[in-house]
């Protein structure tokens, strides 16, 4: 997901970087990928059918959102909790999440989320999906989406390092 | 500016950057250290906002193919200070002045965070907290000097600033909000004149003191203080 807004090139169609790229994501999210563990370009074209020109692009674009680290030495990992101290994650979550709800008038009507009703039933990917949607809304809402921008960042490297991380994050959106 | 000053100037940025191994160095890597160029030249002000970036002349400039110009490019992109348009090329990305609002707000609370947080911790380290006091007031002389090319008053406060991020000791904190300050690096050149600096520099020992005297309070407000009053000259100024 290219959540910058910057002109990015995604080729498109179903079997180009931008539409690989979201799904690749979800894998990592529900833990398909260890936090930390390399993976290769080989096997994301594996995985997905594509070229090694195309799975390096997808890596790009979710090197761009901090989902995975590269390095010219070990290539392409999955972002762990030296990456992502959950704690510290955490510190800035708790000290941005105030800024979002300063300018959303709680009387606004917007009601409280439901993020996917019975847990353990909705997948960790979805779960993130409605997160992530609704700190949009919320920044919409209150002009601030630099802020959500940022806030979503957080959850989805708090959503890969952290399991149960999603729990917290819900409750904190339904004030 | 004499000779001595930059020396030091130069001495201290060298051993601010050991104590405080953050912001993490570029990579060492070609494109790396060819994009940490590009943004000094943004920083600095060489290149302004919409200026056009040539793969090209930078390609000629490291004496390098324009792969690894391209590929810095990106990482520019990625961090919000250029922008890539298909057939223009690149660009030296402009700020809204929403945006610019935005960013600094956030950078505001984050900075106070952490000045607040090595104010809290600097007990722990005496050494990072000297430095940092060394480095104010090598800030405000350097202020003083109406000669300091602008490349070196940014580095040694880019110094100072890792210096306190490193004693907050919340580096995934630090580098959301070091994020931040690049894509707003564009605007610095155009507010640091001498009058400025001046008061910048003044303002940065008050906040060095605070964070000597473990005061966490009054560093937070200090350091948002530096950094909402940064906004409110650009404002003044109508940067972009």
């Amino acid at each position: 997901m290219n959540r910058t807004g910057s002109v990015d090139q995604p080729e498109g169609g179903s079997g180009g970087p931008a539409a690989i790229a979201p799904n690749l994501r979800d894998l990592i999210v529900e833990g398909r990928f260890a936090p930390g563990v390399r993976i290769t370009e080989r096997e994301v074209s594996q995985l997905f059918g594509c070229s090694a020109g195309a799975a390096r692009e997808v890596f790009h674009l979710l090197e761009k959102d901090g989902a995975i680290v590269l390095s010219a030495r070990r290539g392409a990992s999955i972002i762990d909790s030296r990456n992502a101290p959950p704690a510290q994650v955490w510190a800035v979550w708790d000290l941005l999440l105030p800024l979002l709800f300063a300018e959303v008038d709680r009387k606004s009507g917007l009601t409280a989320p439901s993020f996917g009703g019975r847990a353990g039933q909705a997948s960790p990917a979805h779960r993130l999906r409605l997160i992530e949607a609704h700190l949009d809304r919320l920044g919409r809402l209150g002009h601030n989406s630099r802020v959500a921008e940022i806030l979503g960042r957080l959850t989805l490297h708090l959503a890969i390092v952290e399991p149960g991380a999603l729990d917290r994050l819900e409750k904190d959106l339904v004030r | 500016m004499s000779p001595s000053l930059e020396l030091e100037a130069r001495a201290f940025v060298a051993t601010a950057t050991v104590l405080a191994q953050f912001p993490p160095a570029p990579p060492p890597t070609l494109p790396g250290h060819i994009a940490a160029w590009l943004a000094d030249r943004i920083q600095f002000g060489d290149l302004k906002p919409g200026d056009p970036i040539r793969e090209l002349a930078v390609a000629e400039h490291f004496d390098v193919s324009r792969g690894p110009v391209r590929d810095a490019l990106r990482m520019l992109n990625r961090d919000g200070l250029v922008d890539i348009n298909g057939r223009k090329g690149a660009s030296v990305r402009g700020l809204s002045e929403d945006e610019i609002d935005a960013l600094f707000r956030i950078r505001a609370e984050l900075f106070a965070r952490l000045c607040g947080l090595a104010a809290a911790r600097g007990e722990r380290e005496p050494g990072a907290v000297a430095a940092l006091c060394q480095g104010a007031h090598l800030l405000v002389r350097l202020a003083d000097d109406p000669a300091t090319p602008v490349g070196d008053y940014m580095t040694t406060r880019r110094a100072i600033s890792a210096l306190i991020a490193s004693l907050a000791g919340n580096l995934y904190m630090s580098q959301v909000s070091a994020a931040r300050e690049r894509e707003v690096a564009v605007l610095w050149a155009s507010v640091l004149n001498p009058e400025r600096r001046k008061r910048s520099a003044a303002s940065w020992v008050t906040l060095c003191q605070a964070v000597t005297d473990a005061d966490a309070a009054q560093a937070e407000q200090l350091g948002r203080d530096l950094v909402l009053d940064g906004l409110a000259e650009i404002k003044r100024r109508g940067g972009r």
